[in-house]
């Protein structure tokens, strides 16, 4: 349910005499509402990678040249010019930030987005292409930046009025550009483990977790407590997801459990995710009584997961040695096989039934 | 005995070329050209039309707030990434007239009190969508042009469409001229 273009604009007009705003009909519907963006594509290596269908991730070599699509929607009740564009990003404080329209950094100005604007009807998409030209000889690292659909205030500043509002959808880039040693892998590790209590008694813990890779990386996953207060176990409780960290930031991810579990101890048991990299770590904690405090934080134990390649490429070697004996023991019952039915004389080094020794001054019989 | 040896043999090799064949997929090689078409949702906002209008004297120090209508954001990517929104203004306070330059100027370097900031609200869920893992974010003074701060909804649990609204503090600094002044207040959402 929207209200026109028309009565909106009047209502607002209306508004700007009086020191209050008129609330605006809510747009959205269970389906989606408003100005929206979608990546339409990604690369073939990186599809098992849940990251890579909603953001540009891609991992490529200096002089690199790709393009990505971009497909936005107008669904505002009106229709819309929107502006196209790539703004510089940065990620602090947990969160990936995208910049102004006009502002830019060293990866904005190796993105064309085409078209630069486009005139919807409410209801209709366009695909939009942005295009990473890479210049060659680029030092190695991870850039961010962002393709931007702007859909800027349709009323212009009238007198008095205070504060217009402007929408922008943006897929998140986070590009990397791989050094001679190859495309960096994405790696962190959970550093520690506080519990809390929030001010309302819900108690928390505070997965600490530090990005050690090369990659940025956006975090994920759960949290299982277990050898509680008398045998109990609880959870998975889920991770607050949304929290980004660039190479070498360390942040909080924070999951929230429920006020009725016994303050402990508890043995935790936290998983986090990014993308396809997983780390598993321990810790025993105890949460604090008085609401609106935090306990001593406790070291994290990581705790690998069976399907680790360090365990696999043993079992692998192993099972190939395996092989090999077998395809050997094979082969040595086959010609011993052939050797009974009558067939060509054994090889050497083939063992014989002993022989008699021959009588002393008697020649050897030659066979 | 031969054909069980072979077929044990058969067996073990397929093993080990799987356990092998195990490699993660995070590491990218450079230069890739095959490309995956994608199917799933959009991540889409909307935002009310504004104007918020604040009006009052031009005394320095005079603290004035209005409410911002309600702003709908909505993710059907599915691909249970989460989201943030940040928030910044487009220009300084500029002053509405044509021809007037006077301005207010919005820029953290300076040591005043911020005279622009934005506190939205918890956020609500539309219908059926959960809303764990929702959250509002701190909120805070609006700049131009330089990092945006944030108004920050983080998303845990699942895609859906949720509901917030908030205010906006306008704190009249020293020196400022009695005039009409306009800027515009950005979400973005990504």
């Amino acid at each position: 349910m929207t209200a026109s273009p028309h009565i909106r604009r009047l209502v607002a007009g209306l508004a700007a005499a009086a020191a209050l705003a008129v609330p605006a009909t809510a747009l959205a519907t269970a389906t989606g509402g408003g100005l929206g963006v979608r990546l339409l594509d990604a690369p073939a290596n990186l599809v098992n990678d849940p990251r890579a269908h909603s953001y540009v991730i891609d991992s490529v070599n200096p002089g690199a040249v790709f393009a990505r699509h971009v497909l936005v929607t107008n669904d505002t009740g009106a229709r819309a010019h929107i502006l196209l564009y790539a703004a510089p990003a940065t990620i602090a404080d947990g969160a990936f930030s995208v910049g102004p329209r006009g502002g830019a950094n060293r990866l904005t100005s190796w993105m064309t987005v085409s078209p630069a604007a486009v005139d919807l009807p409410n209801g209709a998409a366009a695909t939009v292409t942005a295009t990473f030209r890479v210049p060659a000889g680029t030092r190695a690292g991870e850039r961010y930046a962002a393709i931007v659909a702007d859909l800027p205030p349709t009323a212009g500043p009238v007198p008095g009025a205070g504060v217009l509002i402007e929408s922008r959808a943006a897929i998140r880039v986070y590009l990397d550009v791989a050094g001679s040693g190859g495309a960096p892998a994405a790696a962190f590790t959970v550093t520690s483990l506080t519990a809390g209590q929030h001010t309302d008694g819900t108690p928390f813990v505070s997965v600490l977790v530090r990005n050690t890779g090369g990659r940025a990386i956006d975090l994920a996953g759960s949290l299982s407590l277990s050898h509680g207060p008398g045998g109990l176990s609880a959870g998975p409780f889920p991770l607050v997801a949304g929290t980004t960290l660039a190479p070498g930031q360390t942040e909080p991810a924070t999951v929230n459990l429920s006020a009725t579990l016994p303050d402990g101890p508890w043995l935790a048991t936290a998983t986090v995710r990014s993308g396809l990299t997983a780390e598993r770590a321990q810790g025993t904690i105890t949460f604090p009584t008085t609401p609106g405090t935090t306990a001593r934080p406790v070291p994290a134990r990581a705790i690998p997961f069976a399907r680790n390649k360090r365990d696999l490429v043993p079992i692998a070697v192993g099972l190939l040695l395996l092989l090999l004996a077998l395809l050997l023991t094979v082969l040595w019952r086959a010609r011993r096989a052939r050797h009974a039915a009558g067939g060509p004389g054994p090889a050497a080094g083939t063992p014989v039934p002993p022989q008699r020794a021959p009588a002393p001054g008697s020649l050897a019989r030659q066979r | 005995m031969r054909k069980s040896l072979v077929f044990g043999a058969g067996i073990a090799g397929m093993l080990a070329t799987s356990l092998l064949g195990v490699a993660p997929a995070s590491a990218a090689s450079g230069g890739t050209t095959l490309t995956v078409a994608l199917t799933g949702g959009s991540l889409s906002i909307t935002v009310p039309a504004g104007p918020v209008a604040l009006s009052g004297s031009a005394a320095f120090g005079t603290v004035l707030t209005a409410s911002i209508p309600t702003s709908t954001v909505t993710d059907d990517r599915g691909t249970l990434l989460g989201w943030t929104v940040v928030g910044s203004t487009t220009t300084d306070l500029l002053a509405t007239a044509t021809g007037d330059t006077h301005s207010i100027v919005l820029d953290p370097a300076l040591p005043a009190l911020p005279p622009l900031s934005v506190v939205m609200t918890a956020p609500t869920a539309v219908g059926t969508s959960l809303l764990s893992g929702v959250t509002v974010g701190a909120g805070g003074p609006v700049y131009p042009t330089s990092t945006t701060t944030l108004e920050t909804a983080l998303l845990g649990a699942g895609g859906g469409s949720y509901d917030y609204s908030g205010t906006v503090t306008f704190i009249v600094p020293s020196n400022a001229y009695a005039d009409n002044y306009s800027t515009t207040l950005t979400q973005t959402v990504s």
